[in-house]
């Protein structure tokens, strides 16, 4: 339980089996290695330096990979709903990953896909430039002039007008009284622009198109080609349709590669791991001859470690270190199977302090109990624990996702019992109900609404009752028995009499009473001034209760909130399924009502199911654990492949 | 027309609490859903967890249709005969449908703008995304305590 002891230690080996030892730590995944600082080595540094690995052919190895998984990616299926949240990996045994990662010549591969990329980019670039070209030149199929005859230096020249539709008689009467020699003729109408070809003399070339620009008539130059508007357009077309076949023998050449991405990736991970192996050696020490590694394990696995590596490496030496006065052991959370799962609750509000105590057993029974009364229905309920086996029998192959799940599958069976002891049925009113399940309702959400508020807020007084509880073991093992006495063991006099006042019992006004006196005199004790302490006693004394205590509980109110809402929005989802059963023309009425009932009840589940885990979180980090948790801890991370795209199946080691 | 005011006014009531959470609940929506599809531009693999800060501020939406439903079903609408509410019924239903109008709207909005704030860790902190869902839910707290406001009040009018 709780959290785990820590021994720091170190290894000593000979340098030329460095590589191997780092692999063999990698493959026990029971140790993390720290980076040891030039400080520590400062004594010996006549002989002892830090190491400096290069690790730049392996960085190089992964961009290459990197680029090339991407490329193939772009011509991939898409990736599905569901693996757009769950990721889709590669699982493989560890043999296998060594053996494919080692086979497979990635560098072929790499280089045909840089080729084929390139060629695309080109062809690409080339399809964008004849398109223009084209779409240019279109406007001006009519014109059966050569287009050489634009290029040509004469004393008499052809141009190219184009302006927008309704100016060309305008511009023609305009331009002719003007120039009388010049002459027009309209080409084409195209897409509201009017096209003209012109006849001139060279030297009125300046003010004739002067002229045209202030009309709002452009000049067009096309290109330096030959031949004929329709012939060049023939050849453009031609042109393209063969760029368009090479561009798709070209992605058919990509697919007929595809199938490499998955070896790939594992190429990938390989190198990661060689790469992570690599850099880690940074953190070592080395001398002429030996290396020396700094680490921490949990002290149950010392001996064992100490024995398999003395079997594996007999030059080697594992040796037990004290921590220096200002290090901090990492932090491992160790539970029982039973409350495992909960620790993912725990991680996501932090590390706890490694003086601190691990809450994860303390909160599991109140966060399973929250979750189901937040949502109270025990079809939800079996809807979540067939998710959670799902998951736990398809995609749950690392640990932490396997925790996840269980998890799931926890709050899942929560939810049923909830959901059994307050009728709750896909929101089926409980009359309806067959009669054995009737029978073991203890209450209805919706009829006694009051009974729930009440038992919310009583489990919110237990919770709190029981934090305080632990912050007195937690002042006691720590021996600050004037914090126990005075800080937190009136209040735990103090809550159930307020309690039995409020229910009407007078006799407990006499110890909550003392309880007041004990916090006014002595809560703020740190004062010198007795006014001050007696006042600072008070004031902090009433803050306590208001919003610690007061507060805190009423916020508790929030998981008889959230349980009513699922049942009234599944009592919404029937009611309205059962106005299109009854209103619509038989036939469309089956259909619709089943729709109805799928998506009203898909919407109530999934967002209350993320609002009960949301806020039965909130209850534990905003309301409990501030009572006895410090968290602030770095947790233990032991050094082990890191991959991207696999999964290595883990065999355990003796 | 007269026999019928009180109604009139209950109804408005219920129409308040849905229509104000539920604009609550959209303001906030478009919020965070601005924000989660500049992220997801770059990142596509993180739609699961944009989706789920982006679905947040909709509950204030759904408590207020909570409310709003329950006022229907204690004035007998969904059944089909129209009762007769005195005024002063009328406008107590109304009042029980303010806490959750108000809070509704206005946690819906700034619960909206605390998860737009959380993409960011979304896109930078990855393994902190659930941190970033707390924060949103805090706000969350005080639309409970208004369709909880709501419904005592509503449990306690006779009609």
């Amino acid at each position: 339980m709780a959290i785990s002891q820590m021994q720091k230690v170190n290894i000593i080996g000979v340098k030329s089996q460095c590589q191997d030892v780092v692999s063999f730590l990698e493959s026990l995944n029971i140790i993390q290695i720290n980076h040891i600082k030039q400080k520590h080595a400062e004594k010996h540094k006549d002989f002892l330096k830090p190491v400096q690995a290069n690790f730049d052919q392996s960085k190089k190895e992964l961009s290459e990979l990197q680029s090339t998984i991407d490329f193939l990616s772009r011509f991939m299926g898409k990736t599905g709903f569901v693996s757009s949240f769950t990721g889709s990996k590669i699982l493989l045994s560890a043999d296998e990953f060594e053996k494919t990662a080692l086979e497979f010549d990635y560098r072929k591969i790499h280089k045909t896909c840089m080729l084929i990329q390139q060629e695309l980019h080109k062809t690409e670039r080339e399809i964008g430039v004849l398109h223009a070209q084209y779409n240019q030149l279109l406007p001006w199929k009519p014109l059966s002039l050569s287009l050489d005859t634009f290029n040509i230096i004469d004393i008499i020249k052809y141009a190219l007008l184009t302006g927008t539709t309704g100016k060309f008689s305008h511009f023609k009467t305009n331009m002719s009284k003007k120039f009388p020699l010049l002459h027009c003729e309209k080409v084409s109408d195209y897409h509201e622009t009017e096209n003209i070809v012109a006849v001139y003399y060279s030297d009125q070339e300046k003010e004739i198109f002067s002229k045209c620009k202030k009309l709002g008539v452009e000049r067009v130059d096309l290109f330096n080609l030959n031949g004929t508007v329709s012939s060049n357009l023939e050849r453009i077309s031609s042109e393209l349709e063969s760029l368009k076949l090479k561009h798709k023998t070209l992605r058919e050449d990509v697919s007929e590669l595809t199938p490499h991405s998955g070896k790939l990736k594992v190429a990938y991970d390989y190198f990661l791991s060689l790469n992570d192996r690599t850099s880690l050696q940074n953190k070592f020490l080395e001398s002429n001859k030996t290396f020396l590694i700094e680490g921490w394990l949990k002290k149950d696995d010392v001996r064992k470690f100490k024995k398999q590596i003395s079997e594996r490496f007999p030059e080697s030496s594992v040796i037990r270190v004290d921590p220096a006065k200002e290090e901090k052991a990492p932090v491992y959370l160790e539970n029982k199977p039973i409350f495992k799962p909960f620790e993912t609750v725990t991680d996501l509000y932090g590390t706890p302090a490694n003086t601190s105590v691990d809450p994860t057993i303390f909160m599991a029974p109140f966060f399973f109990l929250f979750f189901g009364l937040c949502l109270t229905d025990a079809g939800y309920g079996l809807i979540l624990s067939a998710i959670a086996i799902l998951g736990l029998s398809t995609i749950a192959h690392t640990p932490g996702v396997k925790r996840f799940f269980k998890l799931i599958l926890y709050l899942g069976i929560s939810t049923i019992i909830c959901g059994v002891f307050t009728g709750g049925w896909f929101g089926i009113e409980a009359e309806k109900l067959p009669i054995f399940l009737q029978k073991v309702i203890v209450f209805d959400p919706l009829k006694d609404s009051m009974q729930f508020f009440m038992i919310a807020l009583a489990l919110g007084f237990i919770q709190l009752y029981w934090g305080i509880l632990i912050k007195v073991y937690n002042c006691i093992k720590g021996k600050d028995f004037a914090g126990a006495i005075f800080d937190q063991i009136p209040w735990l006099v103090i809550m159930p009499s307020l309690l039995l006042l409020a229910m009407g019992k007078s006799m407990a006004k006499w110890p909550a009473l003392a309880g007041a006196i004990v916090i006014v005199l002595f809560f703020g004790r740190d004062q010198k001034n007795p006014i001050a302490r007696i006042l600072s006693g008070a004031v902090i004394g009433c803050l306590w209760l208001g919003k610690d205590i007061i507060g805190n509980i009423l916020s508790y109110s929030r998981l008889m909130a959230l349980g009513l809402s699922t049942a009234v929005i599944a009592l919404v989802a029937n009611k309205l399924a059962g106005i299109a059963f009854v209103e619509l023309p038989i036939g469309i009425n089956i259909l619709a009502t089943v729709i109805i009932l799928f998506f009203l009840h898909s919407l109530n589940f999934l967002v209350n199911s993320l609002g009960a885990y949301v806020h039965s979180s909130r209850l534990q980090y905003v309301e409990f654990f501030p009572y006895f948790f410090t968290s602030g801890g770095e947790q233990f991370e032991p050094f082990t492949k890191n991959t991207k795209y696999t999964i290595i199946e883990q065999t355990p080691l003796g | 027309m007269e026999a019928y005011i009180g109604l009139y006014i209950a109804i408005l009531g219920a129409a308040l609490a849905v229509g104000f959470a539920g604009a609550g609940s959209s303001i906030g929506i478009g919020n965070v859903g601005q924000s989660a599809a500049g992220v997801l531009s770059e990142e596509p693999e993180k739609f699961g967890n944009l989706l789920i800060l982006v679905a947040l501020p909709g509950t204030q939406g759904i408590y207020g249709f909570v409310i709003g439903f329950l006022v229907m079903q204690k004035l007998g609408l969904m059944a089909g005969n129209i009762p007769e509410i005195s005024m002063y019924q009328g406008l107590s239903i109304l009042g029980a449908c303010m806490p959750m109008a108000i809070t509704g709207y206005f946690s819906g909005i700034h619960q909206g703008k605390v998860g737009a704030a959380g993409c960011g860790v979304v896109a930078k902190q990855p393994k902190d995304f659930m941190k970033a869902v707390i924060f949103s839910a805090l706000v969350e707290t005080y639309a409970i305590f208004g369709l909880l406001a709501s419904f005592l009040i509503l449990r306690g009018i006779q009609l």
